[in-house]
């Protein structure tokens, strides 16, 4: 007996390693389960397997059991699964012994196995006396569907529970669909017919409609059309949507003839359906575009752009310039994709004569469309009289710009007659100078360009030399920046500036050094210390900063330079971060740098990261910096102990309040202080398992307290994690603050307290959204070791158990 | 043409109209802000967990701006839980809306259920939003269109393959308007829609693989029952939420899902597949051969896409929700936040006239009401919300078997597999048949 149970012990512990197949675990083995005195649960399981690997030899052992109140489910699974005969047999043979929600689930299986031989019992099944047998033997029925199971369920008479009714024609329908399966129409088309004239529920009533149209060719469209301008909203519905799943031209035409006397929701369906059929839909899509009712037209817009009619292009065009808000826009993203034979070219013609709006929406459009032979028309237009039509043509000029054309939008850039026209132009230019291949060749020609302007010109231009970033480019701007106009220089280091690699640097930091104007040195330096963030080899830029530091006056410029270091990870630039750890003004960026570049190096250094962290926290002035620092501290350090013993409260919610974030300011019991708050004591494990403390909650907070005991005042790290967000006090002071919607991991946050001599009390918030709800919290000393001495007090009696909460009834 | 039409054809067609694109604003259809009484959606919302109340009320995570409650073109008439302490909050909430935005002070129109049959019963609901535990959906979806309802489906859209056919055949059978709610088509600034478009007119060159970042799943129960035992808490009915589920004693667990019920995964995997499906565009009736390859799965279309259930090695982008797509020229990586190609000009370059569009929508919710109005199909419609999760099934009963299969979706069946094909459905209880 007790190898007997040990055997099955081990084949359950298996089958709960998930569901792998297990092969050393036999089918014998589940048999055996199965005729054991085994419980429930193990039964259950082996059926499982069974219905994965079961052959025939399972099913007497499964057929003994389909009676269990318990079991009789898990083997009914496991024998409808099987494709063997046998099963079939069992699940037949047990109608007869089975009552209630059994024998219902019995006839259910028969159904899903297509049993035919249990047509004559489940048709026995129909007289049964409860009405939920009754009913699902019709619905096996309906799926085993033989002329015999028509003939039963036609036979269910009036008088029939509810139930059985609604099941016998839905057993029906299923029965008609098999016949138009196999392609007996007629026979399908007469048992819908029956169907639909029977006093049925409305959604039976139009599922019989929907078939009689499949199924009845010759009267599909006469059936459709009648729906559709009847006044039956579900089988109007149903109309609407058959129409646009057939596509059949049989039912279009006719529909297409009586246009005009369909609704408008009907005639987008046509619409719809006519698409299908490509450029034949033309017409109806003009009809459509002609409509009063906004709908339609917008649809026949949108359809515009797959259909590609050139004679529609001038409604189209007038649409996208004077339509309503919804008409206007899906007339103008049709313009920038419509296609076909003739559409570019009756675009481009509609430019001749077009009024102002209406060329502005062609050359925006032929923009758009990246139709770079356009770009004449486009560079004619620009000079246009109107200005809308300008701006037009010189913002579709960003979108098709060509080498050539480089030359004739600097010049429009030059001679604009308006800030708007040069901006569009310059946007025109930037646009181009960002694809032109050859950007040497075109920072010569803008380099010429710039040489015929006055002063108060170039700086227009200049930007553009940015873009570019030639060292042709690079050597213009320099002389500028030497210029007398202090206009001029200072765009010129404005570029410099947004350079997109160091290689203005020594000429910025040379201005820095010696240009006459304070105001312009400043400038430059600042340029320097940003554009030598974007030199790739971190000596080279260690150099520069270096250098820019030693020019530095002003403490801006110092800790400018000083945020650049931290992402130099080499010693040198720490000991730079570190000399400037003892100036008060500098503290903090100096510290940050060296806590950037300490993290980086603490990887393969954790000692270092240690004592830098040590040497940043004696000078570290904000709550950030400190934080950041002890979490590089106590990462290669022991852990202590998480915190047990809780007292805990909740859940509070607010009414309108859904999800965790908007619950994390909101003040509830704990935080309000004449509010009486019900604490529950808790022992838990290393996390608090809120979710199951408080089951089934959403949208809510909870609160957790314990009282700490420190044998002296000292310096500690609180590290807490959550799901979701978390608040911390320690004796009634914000020590920690995360409002985040996640998953707990231990120790993802980290606060620094100080802890008093005696008893303190730390007091957490966790919000929860849905899903997941817990945390852990533990204290460690400054190093990250447990403190000696440190005692978590038990709430065992100080409040009831939380077994005894209630969750609040909320009404 | 087809001189005759049958089941096939229907379905063939119902598929093939999806690639239309066509985006109808709603204030287009009636659905301004003073839609009339008579122009309005009227809806029910069961299930008002996280994701169930975000979309009735709104919240800081939802893509619902305040809610369907908040929306002129919707009029709440039931919200439905089974648990009380959920629904009487949301009921509370959905009254005060409509007492101060109606100025009708006392307003209780909304009535709160635990029985979702009694929401369904109601006559003047044409629609419902379902956001319930996975082993629900379905069933109640099919119950929901035999009724006559609208339904938009949060995923997982069902649990086994035979749910997934039975629930379009429902939504086909009864003229229902269904939205699966994969919203990553639809939503997201239109990420998803610009990889699919690029990706599909040949930026990046021929597809060949695609990496999902998440792991099939399958409803493969373990255990199917057990003997703990935890009180059930007050205003919790555990046997309407254990439904169609074995019984089984409440012993505290009753979230998204019960613990051990699925091998991989099916809660955050429907939104890569989605879009997954919807880039690659497969032929819904050509075989699939899904490799197992030590708790990987690579997935082998017809047109000689590999899909791959693992990350694309150093690329972050496509955790959220996303995929990686690699073609003989480049490559697009996409999620909620970001997408990517390299080179980076690809993305740089827009579409021109001749490229072909899919179906654009702009609002996932929008678009769900639209259709509801207009009878358009919905951008995750029946047919693609079927396709979609059978493609994380098939995948996660691989998983499940640690072996390779071959799919036949025109048959819905493993080829030469028996025991996988076992796992294709399951045994609900008898009062919950499908």
């Amino acid at each position: 007996m007790k190898i007997r149970l040990l055997k099955y012990s081990l084949v359950v512990g298996l089958m709960a390693l998930g569901s792998t197949p297990v092969k050393a675990v036999q089918e014998s083995d589940f048999i055996a389960i199965l005729q054991s005195s085994a419980a429930a649960p193990a039964k259950c399981a082996a059926c499982q397997q069974l219905r994965i690997h079961g052959t025939v030899q399972s099913v007497p052992a499964l057929a003994g059991l389909l009676g269990h109140e318990r079991v009789g489910h898990a083997a009914r699974y496991a024998l409808e699964g099987m494709p063997h005969a046998e099963a079939g047999a069992a699940l037949r043979d047990a109608l007869a012994r089975t009552s209630g929600q059994g024998k219902a689930g019995l006839a259910d299986s028969l159904g899903w196995r297509r049993d035919r031989v249990a047509v004559p019992l489940l048709i026995a099944l129909l007289s049964d006396q409860d009405a939920q047998v009754a009913a699902a033997a019709a619905i096996a029925l309906g799926k085993i569907a033989g002329p015999e199971a028509v003939r039963a369920l036609e036979a269910v008479p009036d008088s029939a529970s509810p139930q059985l009714r609604q099941a016998s024609w839905e057993a029906l329908l299923n029965c008609a669909e098999a016949r138009l399966k196999t392609g007996d129409r007629s026979a399908a088309a007469s048992l819908y017919r029956r169907l639909f004239s029977a006093k049925t529920t409305l959604t039976m009533h139009s599922a019989a409609w929907r078939g009689l149209v499949l199924s009845d060719e010759d009267q599909c469209a006469k059936l459709i059309l009648a729906a559709l301008k009847g006044s039956d909203l579900s089988l109007k519905q149903a109309a609407l949507k058959l129409v646009r799943e057939l596509r059949y031209l049989q039912l279009i035409l006719p529909c297409l003839q009586q246009w005009d006397t369909l609704d408008a929701a009907s005639q987008l369906a046509v619409l719809d359906a006519h698409l299908g059929f490509g450029a034949a839909a033309r017409d109806t899509v003009r009809r459509a575009g002609e409509s009063p009712k906004l709908m339609l037209r917008v649809a026949a817009w949108q359809a515009m752009a797959e259909i590609g009619d050139p004679a529609m292009i001038p409604a189209l065009v007038r649409a996208a310039a004077q339509g309503e808000t919804a008409e206007r826009d899906a007339a103008r993203d049709t313009l920038t994709r419509v296609h076909g034979p003739g559409v570019q070219d009756a675009l481009v013609a509609l430019l001749q004569d077009a009024q102002a709006p209406e060329k502005a929406e062609l050359l925006l459009a032929l923009g758009q469309r990246g139709d770079k032979t356009s770009v004449p028309i486009l560079l004619q237009c620009a000079e246009a009289p109107e200005q809308p039509v300008r701006l037009a043509a010189l913002n579709a000029l960003r979108g098709v710009g060509r080498p050539e054309t480089l030359l004739p939008l600097l010049d429009l850039a030059v001679t604009a007659p308006s800030t708007a026209d040069r901006s569009a132009a310059l946007k025109a230019l930037f646009a181009l100078c960002q694809v032109h291949p050859d950007k040497a060749q075109a920072g010569r020609q803008i380099l010429a360009a710039l040489r015929d302007l006055p002063a108060a010109e170039r700086g227009h231009v200049l930007p553009l030399l940015g873009e570019l970033a030639t060292p042709e480019a690079l050597v213009e701007l320099r002389d500028a920046a030497q210029d007398a106009d202090a206009t001029l220089v200072r765009e010129s280091i404005r570029v410099m500036t947004q350079w997109p690699n160091a290689a203005p640097v020594p000429c910025l930091l040379d201005l820095a050094r010696t240009h006459k104007d304070t105001a312009i040195r400043i400038l430059a330096l600042r340029g320097a210390i940003t554009v030598a963030g974007r030199e790739a080899e971190p000596t080279q830029r260690l150099a520069f900063l270096q250098k820019a530091i030693k020019l530095a006056q002003r403490d801006e410029e110092k800790r400018l330079a000083l945020s650049q270091l931290a992402q130099i990870a080499q010693a040198q630039a720490l000991d730079i971060a570190l000399s400037y750890l003892q100036e008060p003004a500098l503290s903090n960026e100096a510290g940050l740098a060296a806590l950037g570049i300490a993290e980086s190096l603490a990887k393969a250094d954790p000692k270092l990261g240690d004592e830098m962290a040590r040497k940043v926290l004696e000078h570290a002035q904000t709550p950030a910096i400190v934080k950041r620092a002890w979490a590089l501290r106590v990462r290669p350090a022991a852990r202590g102990p998480f915190i047990r013993d809780w007292l805990v409260c909740g859940p509070y919610r607010q009414a309108g309040a859904s999800g965790a974030l908007p619950l994390f300011d909101i003040k509830f019991g704990p935080e309000t202080p004449d509010e009486t708050v019900k604490w529950y004591a808790a022992r838990t494990g290393d996390t608090v398992p809120l979710a199951a403390l408080f089951p089934g909650q959403a949208n809510c907070v909870a609160y957790l307290k314990a009282e700490i005991t420190a044998p002296q005042a000292t310096d500690a790290i609180l590290l807490m994690g959550s799901d979701d967000g978390i608040k911390a006090w320690l004796n009634g002071t914000v020590v920690h603050s995360n409002n985040i919607d996640r998953g707990q991991v231990a120790d993802q946050d980290v606060a620094p307290i100080k802890l008093k001599q005696g008893a303190n009390e730390l007091l957490l918030k966790i919000t929860q959204g849905g899903g997941g709800w817990s945390a852990c919290a533990r204290i460690v000393g400054a190093h990250g070791l447990p403190i000696k001495g440190l005692r978590i007090k038990s709430q065992e009696g100080t409040a009831p158990p939380v077994s005894e909460h209630k969750t609040p009834a909320v009404q | 043409m087809p001189k005759t039409f049958s089941r096939r054809h229907v379905l063939k067609t119902a598929a093939a109209s999806v690639g239309l694109p066509y985006l109808v604003p709603a204030s287009v259809l009636g659905a301004g802000r003073s839609s009339a009484p008579s122009e309005r959606v009227n809806m029910g919302f069961i299930g008002l967990g996280g994701q169930g109340t975000g979309h009735l009320l709104g919240g800081a995570w939802t893509y619902v701006p305040g809610g369907y409650v908040a929306r002129a073109d919707v009029q709440v008439r039931a919200v439905c839980d089974v648990r009380r302490s959920r629904r009487m909050p949301a009921w509370q909430r959905c009254n005060e809306v409509y007492a101060q935005r109606l100025n009708r002070p006392g307003y209780q129109e909304v009535k709160a259920y635990n029985d979702f049959r009694k929401v369904l019963e109601r006559k003047d609901i044409d629609a419902v939003l379902l956001a319930l535990p996975y082993h629900w959906a379905a069933p109640m979806a099919i119950r929901a269109m035999r009724a006559g309802k609208d339904v938009y489906c949060e995923k997982p859209v069902a649990i086994t393959v035979r749910e997934a056919q039975t629930m379009v055949e429902t939504a086909r059978r009864y003229n229902r308007i269904y939205q699966a709610g994969t919203q990553q088509r639809s939503e997201y600034g239109g990420k998803f829609r610009q990889a699919c478009e690029w990706v599909r007119n040949g930026r990046i060159g021929q597809l060949k693989e695609v990496y999902a970042y998440r792991p099939p799943g399958a409803f493969v129960p373990s255990p199917w029952t057990h003997d703990d035992v935890v009180p059930v808490p007050d205003g919790f009915d555990w046997d309407l939420w254990l439904g169609p589920l074995p019984w089984q004693p409440y012993r505290g667990h009753a979230g998204h899902a019960l613990p051990g019920l699925f091998v991989g995964d099916v809660n955050w995997s429907p939104h890569h597949y989605d879009i997954i499906q919807w880039i690659v565009n497969p032929d819904f009736r050509a075989a699939v051969d899904i490799e197992y390859d030590q708790g990987k799965i690579h997935y082998h279309y017809a047109n000689g896409v590999v899909v791959h259930s693992t990350a694309y090695p150093g690329e972050p982008v496509g955790n959220v929700g996303g995929a990686c797509f690699v073609g003989t020229e480049g490559r697009i990586a996409v999620d909620r936040e970001h997408i990517v190609s390299y080179p980076a000009r690809i993305l740089r370059e827009p579409l021109g006239p001749e490229d072909k569009r899919v179906y654009h929508a702009d609002s996932h919710s929008g678009n769900f009401l639209d259709c509801i109005r207009t009878r358009r199909p919905t951008i995750c419609n029946p047919e693609i919300a079927a396709y979609t999760i059978n493609s994380i099934f098939i995948g996660g009963i691989a998983l499940a078997l640690q072996r390779s299969l071959r799919w036949d979706p025109a048959k819905l069946r493993f080829s030469g597999d028996e025991a996988a094909n076992r796992l294709l459905s399951y045994t609900p209880r008898a009062q919950w048949r499908l």
